[in-house]
Order: structure tokens, then C-alpha cells, then sequence
């Protein structure tokens, strides 16, 4: 399979009051145009990735509503699973596409967040968890997460500053992406020194809430005229559904979504995960960043946190990760981060990713959860760059 | 027309865990559920998941959902009861520097949130240490 990205586009990510979340998609979705030199009547669906928009504005029927702004009449739906909603509207553009009935389609991730206070987004974002157990026992996501942080620090023997490191390395990377939510430094201390939300997660182990909108051009077919961009195709795509709760998984260290999911996104590619360049995975929360990294299979069990350390996943290190910033610095408006995280890849594949380049790029992995790991989309690109 | 208040079935429900049991090829399951996937039996047999239970992990929430804003710091744990069976739930009486992973921990009827004031209370199970 080869699905050709002939257009990219994404709003600024962080909190933007004078944005609506229609105003978002509409300004992703025509980037995305634009930078496939297309135009919107050329499109043939709409395949929408989105979790909050009825829990914080009650709008529903995203499909239709973009659509409309868009002045098309085509196919138009939301897909929803969580966090990796963007991821999944992709997963499910690419069926559209290899099922022979559409040629070209648009994938817009977004999310309008801001509008609500801390306590309501983090009520909202209990509706990815399973409510019966955890939501109505008054866990939030970052309790979730910090249960496993836990866990894995315990039988690792590490500890807290090992999982800071991700977001020192996250924010560096921020620095150099100027749509980032926080496009600045921090330091290990700050890190450490800042305020604990579920112990021993602190508020900068954390990703924020962030309002933004991230667009795809998928096609069947490279264009003839493409203002000479450098093909990007997705070679690889992958969903796998693990259990909602967090209790009914053997062992809360690790992701089996994740580690099915890269297995069978290798497989349909047709490469060994050594071939693999840079990868965009769901750092939620550091802890998370280091888990994927392990169940993707770059790293042994328990050792991703002191690479890290080392500088091997930073953008001029041995296996560059998360380069945007991740969910923690580029922001995390849920709805659009899986989309996003493919769009950082093509910048880097192209070469169009400015400082924060990482040489001889050609093959990249995106690798979007859903919940406590309840669902994981993994997306192989290869770019024909670097030749 | 007979209708069965949330009180009744969380007096029947939510002050136990309760599992499922297949009388017919002996699958069990939790948490209860209304037909065996082994099978199709339909007339499944209430399971009682024992206590003690053993602290997986845990964490201490400081910044509480709306509805628990009252409640925090509380602490949350993982438990792994008898069967290998887990749960996440809210753990009490026990200051979280004293807690360790592996502890034995007991269930303990608490209630669980207040809405508001003309709301139906919410009760259900957190824990507690073993008493010593």
C-alpha cells in the first residue's frame, strides 16, 4: 500500500480565545489545499477526528458542520476514539482511499479546549476512560498514567528526574517549532520543582490543554504538478484495541496495543523497525513517551528513560523523537495530535522542518493512544528525499 | 410498572465486586455481565470477588474532576483481588507516605461523591490497609 500526502496544513497550537473550533478546521483544511497546490472541489470526503466537541460546546455532527464551511457537499463524517481521534480519521481516509471509493480525501484533526475550566476538561477527558470503574472513583488521566509511572519507577528502580528528562527534551525541541503551545526551554529543576498533579506526576510532566487544528490532502495517486514538494507516502497503517480499563490489563508497564500495532504496521511497509529514522509518539505524559518508546521496540524494557538522558532521542541524536514537541510542548488538542504528529513527519521528510531538521530523514513512524492505551494507531511514512 | 431505584441496585451490586459465573462451562468473569462469550449462556450466577486485596500501585490526586473538587489530595490505587482480578478505586484511612506496593489493603463502604445537595448520594467500595 501507498498512500501519497500531497498536502499539509495546521494552526498554531495553544490557547486561542478568538478561534472557534470551525474557524480551526477551516484554516488546517485550506493550508492543506494550499500546500497541495489542489482546490477544494477536488476533494471526494471529509473524514473529521475529534473527541470533546459535544461534552464542551454541544455541538455534534462535525461532518457536516465543516463541510459546510468548506461549501462542499461530499461525504463528510467524525470519527472519535480519544486522544487518538486524528490518528484514526487517517487510519480511516486510507480505508476510504484503498477501498476504491474515494481518490483524494481530507483528514482534519481538531480540538477546541480552552473554553472550559481545568476540572471540566479533565471530567471530559474521563469519558476516554472507563466511566463505570474509573471515572466514577474520581481518577483523572494524569492518575492513570501516574499508576503506571509508578509501577515502572518501582520495578526499574528509577526515578522521578529519569522521567523529566522527556520533558526537558520535548520542550528543546518546542523551542525550535514555531507553532509550538510552548515554544521555550525548561530545566530539569524546573521540572522537578513544579507542582505535583498526581504523584509522581508533576504539572510539567504533563501535557496541556490546547486549542488547534492539523489537516492532510491524502491521494491514490502522486499528482503530475505538485509545485515540486518531495513525495511523502503512508507505506503503513495500523489500529489495535486493547482493554478501556487500566485494570484489566496484566501488566500496566508496558502497551500491547502499541507492540501489536508496530508489528503490524512493519509488516504491511515491508521494513524491519531498524529502518526507521524518527518517530512522533503519544507523550501524553513522560511517562507514556518512555513506555511507547519500549513497546515500539526501539528500547529494552527500562532503559528508554537513561537514552534519553543521553540525548539519543533528541534531533540530532541516534533515533530522534517527538521533534514538534510533542503532546507535552507542541500542545495536545486531542483531537488533532495524531494528524499533527504526521504532518511533523513530512516536514522532516521533506526537509521543510527548519532548525529542527533531522539529517537523511527518509523513513517515520507516528504512533497516536487512545485512552490509558486503550487504542493504538500506529502510521508508517517514507519520504523520497536524501536520495 | 415496577422500576428498580439506583439505590436498589447498588445495594445489590455496588457495595460487592461481583463477577459472573457460567453454570453451564464453568467461564467466570468480571466485572458481572449478562451472558457468557464462551458459550451464549444467558443465565449467569453472581460471582463474589473475595477480599484482600494487593496495592499494584497508586497515586495521590491533586487536581480533582469536577464533582471530587472537595476531596483532594485522595489517594488511588490499583488492587489486585483474589483471582488475579484488578480494580482502580479511591484508598483511605492511611497517610500515602506509609503506603507500599505489595501492601494488603481491605474494602471499606465510603461514600464515593455528591453531585449536588438534592442528588442521590453515590456509596460504594474504597480501601483501607489490613489492620494490624
Amino acid at each position: 500500500m501507498e498512500i501519497k500526502i500531497l498536502g499539509i496544513g495546521m494552526t498554531k497550537f495553544g490557547e486561542l480565545w478568538s478561534k472557534s473550533l470551525v474557524d480551526l478546521a477551516e484554516e488546517a483544511a485550506v493550508k492543506a489545499i494550499k500546500d497541495a497546490h489542489l482546490q477544494l472541489a477536488s476533494l471526494d470526503a471529509i473524514f473529521v477526528g475529534n473527541m470533546l466537541s459535544g461534552a464542551v460546546t454541544g455541538q455534534e455532527h462535525l461532518g457536516a458542520l465543516i463541510a459546510e464551511r468548506l461549501n462542499l457537499k461530499i461525504p463528510a463524517m467524525r470519527i472519535e476514539g480519544a486522544c487518538a481521534s486524528g490518528a484514526m480519521a487517517v487510519y480511516q481516509g486510507i480505508q476510504g482511499i484503498a477501498s476504491g471509493r474515494f481518490n483524494r480525501v481530507l483528514i482534519i484533526g481538531v480540538e477546541k479546549m480552552t473554553d472550559l475550566s481545568s476540572a471540566e476538561v479533565n471530567k471530559a477527558l474521563m469519558g476516554a476512560s472507563a466511566e463505570d470503574e474509573e471515572g466514577v472513583n474520581g481518577l483523572t488521566f494524569a492518575s492513570l498514567y501516574a499508576l503506571m509511572a509508578k509501577a515502572y519507577l518501582e520495578k526499574y528502580g528509577l526515578k522521578e528526574k529519569d522521567l523529566a528528562e522527556v520533558a526537558v527534551k520535548n520542550h528543546y525541541h518546542a523551542s525550535l517549532n514555531p507553532l509550538a503551545q510552548f515554544p521555550f526551554k525548561v530545566t530539569l529543576k524546573q521540572v522537578l520543582e513544579s507542582p505535583m498533579v498526581a504523584d509522581p506526576l508533576k504539572i510539567l510532566d504533563c501535557s496541556p490543554i490546547t486549542d488547534g487544528a492539523a489537516a492532510l490532502v491524502l491521494s491514490r495517486r502522486q499528482l503530475t504538478v505538485d509545485g515540486g514538494q518531495i513525495p511523502v507516502s503512508i507505506i503503513g497503517s495500523s489500529l489495535v484495541s486493547d482493554t478501556l480499563s487500566l485494570s484489566a490489563r496484566k501488566d500496566i508497564t508496558e502497551q500491547w496495543a502499541t507492540k501489536k500495532a508496530i508489528q503490524e504496521a512493519l509488516q504491511m511497509a515491508g521494513i524491519k523497525l531498524e529502518e526507521i529514522d524518527l518517530a512522533e509518539v503519544h507523550d501524553c505524559f513522560t511517562i507514556a513517551e518512555i513506555i511507547s518508546l519500549e513497546s515500539l521496540g526501539f528500547f529494552k524494557k527500562g532503559t528508554a528513560a537513561k537514552a534519553t538522558a543521553k540525548g539519543e532521542t533528541r534531533f540530532d541524536g541516534s533515533l530522534p523523537v517527538n521533534t514538534s514537541g510533542g503532546l507535552k510542548a507542541c500542545g495536545h488538542p486531542v483531537g488533532a495530535t495524531g494528524v499533527k504528529q504526521i504532518i511533523e513527519l513530512v516536514l522532516q521528510l521533506r526537509g521543510q522542518a527548519g532548525k529542527r531538521q533531522v539529517k537523511k530523514a527518509k523513513i517515520g513512524l507516528a504512533q497516536n493512544l487512545g485512552g490509558s492505551g486503550s487504542t493504538a494507531v500506529v502510521h508508517i511514512l517514507k519520504g523520497e528525499n536524501h536520495a | 410498572m415496577h422500576r428498580q431505584s439506583p439505590v436498589r441496585i447498588w445495594r445489590q451490586n455496588g457495595y460487592h465486586f461481583l463477577g459472573s459465573f457460567c453454570p453451564n462451562c464453568q467461564k467466570t468473569y468480571f466485572p458481572k455481565r449478562g451472558f457468557c462469550l464462551k458459550c451464549g449462556e444467558g443465565d449467569l450466577e453472581d460471582l463474589k470477588i473475595s477480599n484482600p486485596g494487593k496495592l499494584i500501585s497508586f497515586s495521590v490526586i491533586r487536581n480533582a474532576p469536577a464533582g471530587f473538587e472537595g476531596q483532594a489530595p485522595y489517594i488511588v490505587g490499583l488492587i489486585e483481588l483474589a483471582k488475579k482480578i484488578r480494580i482502580t478505586a479511591q484508598i483511605v484511612n492511611v497517610d500515602p507516605k506509609k503506603l507500599k506496593i505489595g501492601q494488603k489493603l481491605v474494602s471499606v463502604f465510603r461514600r464515593i461523591s455528591v453531585a449536588d445537595s438534592e442528588a442521590v448520594i453515590h456509596y460504594g467500595l474504597k480501601f483501607e490497609p489490613v489492620a494490624t
